[in-house]
């Protein structure tokens, strides 16, 4: 879900906030609600995947406390499950870090991913 | 070109219709200055509404309603003669006539409407105004909430120059203060190349009518004090004492004190009495501080939910007729001094934005892009694991951006369970009993284990109405149901009961965008528009063959679309 926010929004893993501010302005004037509400939705959920205000936040603390298994929350933070391999092994913490890094307030998502019973998580992102 | 759409303002107080032209809102003079009370009244038989039914509220209390808006929404029954209305059909009342009045006076056909409702309605409010509009024979093309109309007609001034510039390219915070008949309402925006809502929110029974009832009090204890019956709770006295209530405090934002001496004031026991008091703005000022005080902390609550500063607000605009009591701007000018007040008229801008969004729906207008939000929470009651609780679970939170579509994954708690139950909340409460329930329904489920997942999603149109789905995710158990004010428990949902064992979760992506539709006539119409405005000529010529190219692409359904469309919308952003 994040990784492909990058994609939707059309910017680099690099874009800081003016940049994906801009991409996402441009987007919502090419694509405006009243015209476009399903691309709408989908470019506002990017964006706000990719600015991560307090809201987001939260959405995602909601998200990921809730979730059960490895793959849903694999699913949720890089959207196509099909990559991923199931290698019995326990996943690190600081193999999500690549993905939460670019974003501030990763320290709250890491705190609740800490929660999570790590020995249920038993995965490792397949090779792309 | 489409049939134009009109906008209503059905106020608390008045209401009043605009219609663009020559892309300007023009608001209609029905009943002289375009404002029309929002009452009605019956004369003998003659069913009255306007003016002509305000200038009889004092006299005839019990056959007259005013401020029904107050009521939408609710299943109160209003009695008229011999009859009784709900809320929606006294709304309809008004409607109707503001639509017969615009075909009188000027022999248009009103039949596509936009109506503004305050931000803080709720859904059934929204829900009772959509009807209204249906019984009064219109089309209602969208519910708008009333801060975020007065702020596109201000961006609408903004774009077009009437209104200082500064910074180049940066966008600017605006705050809307809307304190009108009957509801308050803040909002605050960002306004760019686009308009962003970021926080809304408000009181609906925060308004006008609170003041007069403040003053009325005043009167009918001063009648008290000289020695006269107590009158509070007889109506046609209160209705007489409410009018002259209504004129004092008009005269008090303009001037600093007001002399009142009304006779023949009517008693249950026939004798009627007078009154005759002085009130001094200082004194209506102290005995409606607390209203005011109340509408300031709603104001620091949308900043804090917006995540600004009161210093980073670059403009206040006041909307609702109470804005003109001098208090109010005293208030703003503490919270908010380095701001700007852009003169706009609080009685009118809310209706101008609702012609605007009017024209952005027909496609008329493309140059106006807004983004609006939801002003509650709308959540699922589900049972709290930690602590066996019933709580509310948030799934589309307050000020999400519409039209908005979350999902969230709940589980079962028993081996085969039969069903889940689905209510629908409105509110931030976690206790569901504090909030609004708007619908409820249940999910049949396949035989299961425990803890088998369920995923709701909820959508939220651009009419602020919600849209649930329910689904038992690997079983492909589904219920659908769009909730409905006559049908609040919603039971016409449709229990989809298809099993797929080859699920392989690709229901889970959500559905392409259609390819037809309003959509693209948008991309085509801002293409054309651009032709006639560029100057450079090899721009144009790149333009109208790029143009010509996708406009063969959509009618072949071609499998290049996606790259001309993408090719097109690039070249307009350059131009």
């Amino acid at each position: 879900m994040i990784e492909s926010a990058y994609e939707t929004l059309r910017v680099s893993r690099q874009a800081g906030p003016e940049e994906v501010r801009r991409a996402f302005v441009r987007l919502v004037r090419r694509y405006p609600p009243e015209h476009f509400p399903e691309k709408f939705s989908q470019i506002h959920d990017a964006y706000r995947q990719l600015s991560l205000d307090d809201a987001s936040i939260t959405d995602i603390i909601n998200k990921v406390s809730i979730m059960k298994t490895p793959v849903e929350l694999a699913g949720f933070l890089w959207g196509d499950r099909r990559e991923l391999k199931f290698t019995g092994e326990a996943v690190e913490l600081e193999d999500l870090e690549p993905l939460l890094s670019a974003r501030p307030k990763t320290a709250e998502l890491d705190q609740i991913l800490e929660t999570i019973d790590v020995s249920t998580i038993k995965w490792r992102r397949g090779p792309q | 070109m489409s049939e134009q759409i009109y906008g209503i303002d059905l106020g608390t107080t008045n209401s009043c219709l605009s219609v663009l032209s020559g892309g300007q809102p023009r608001v209609l003079p029905i009943d002289g200055n375009g404002l029309v009370p929002s009452v009605v009244s019956l004369d003998g038989a003659e069913l009255l509404v306007g003016r002509r039914a305000w200038n009889r509220a004092a006299a005839f209390p019990e056959q007259t309603i005013k401020s029904v808006k107050r009521l939408m929404g609710s299943n109160e029954k209003l009695r008229l003669g011999e009859k009784t209305y709900q809320p929606e059909d006294v709304s309809a009342m008004i409607l109707g006539y503001l639509r017969d009045e615009a075909e009188r006076l000027e022999g248009l056909k009103v039949r596509r409407v936009v109506i503004t409702v305050p931000a803080y309605f709720s859904d059934a409010q929204r829900r009772a105004t959509i009807e209204a509009g249906q019984k009064a024979g219109l089309t209602v093309e969208r519910i708008i909430n009333e801060p975020t109309a007065a702020a596109l007609f201000y961006d609408q001034l903004r774009v077009s120059g009437q209104d200082s510039q500064d910074g180049e390219g940066r966008w600017k915070y605006a705050l809307v203060y809307d304190l009108g008949g009957g509801t308050f309402d803040v909002s605050i925006l960002r306004l760019s190349e686009i308009i962003e809502v970021l926080a809304s929110t408000g009181d609906t029974h925060l308004g006008g009518d609170d003041f007069d009832a403040r003053l009325t009090s005043r009167l009918l204890e001063t009648i008290r004090e000289g020695g006269g019956p107590d009158l509070s709770q007889y109506r046609p006295a209160v209705a007489r004492l409410t009018a002259e209530a209504e004129k004092a405090k008009i005269i008090l934002s303009q001037k600093g004190t007001v002399h009142i001496a009304e006779a023949h004031i009517p008693t249950p026991d026939g004798r009627p009495v007078t009154v005759e008091t002085d009130i001094s703005r200082g004194e209506f000022e102290e005995m409606t501080a607390y209203l005011l005080e109340r509408t300031t902390d709603f104001v620091g609550k949308a900043l804090d939910e917006a995540g600004i500063r009161a210093s980073d607000i670059d403009r206040v605009l006041l909307v609702g007729g109470m804005t003109r009591m001098p208090a109010v701007g005293q208030r703003l000018n503490a919270i908010f001094g380095q701001a700007q007040r852009p003169v706009v008229d609080p009685d009118l801008s809310v209706v101008r934005g609702a012609a605007i969004q009017g024209a952005i729906i027909t496609g008329e207008n493309i140059e106006q892009i807004l983004l609006d939000v939801t002003a509650h929470t709308l959540g699922l009651s589900a049972l709290n694991a930690r602590t066996g609780n019933l709580d509310c679970v948030p799934i589309i939170p307050r000020n999400t951006p519409i039209p908005a579509v979350r999902s969230r994954l709940f589980a079962t708690t028993m081996e085969n369970q039969k069903k889940v139950e689905l209510k629908v909340y409105q509110g931030e409460a976690i206790d569901p009993d504090q909030n609004v329930l708007i619908g409820a329904s249940f999910l049949e489920l396949a035989r299961a284990e425990a803890h088998c997942p369920i995923e709701v999603e909820y959508s939220y149109d651009l009419n602020g109405m919600v849209h649930m789905v329910a689904e038992q995710k690997g079983y492909s158990r589904r219920t659908e149901v769009r909730f409905d004010s006559r049908n609040p428990q919603g039971d016409d949902f449709q229990s989809l009961d298809f099993l797929d064992d080859d699920d392989n979760d690709d229901g889970l992506e959500p559905a392409s965008p259609s390819r037809a539709g309003e959509g693209i006539n948008f991309i085509t119409r801002r293409a054309r528009t651009l032709l006639e405005k560029i100057s450079k000529e090899e721009n144009q010529a790149v333009l109208a063959s790029l143009l010509e190219r996708y406009e063969q692409a959509l009618a072949n359904d071609s499998a290049d679309l996606d790259d001309l469309e993408d090719e097109l919308l690039s070249l307009m952003d350059e131009i």
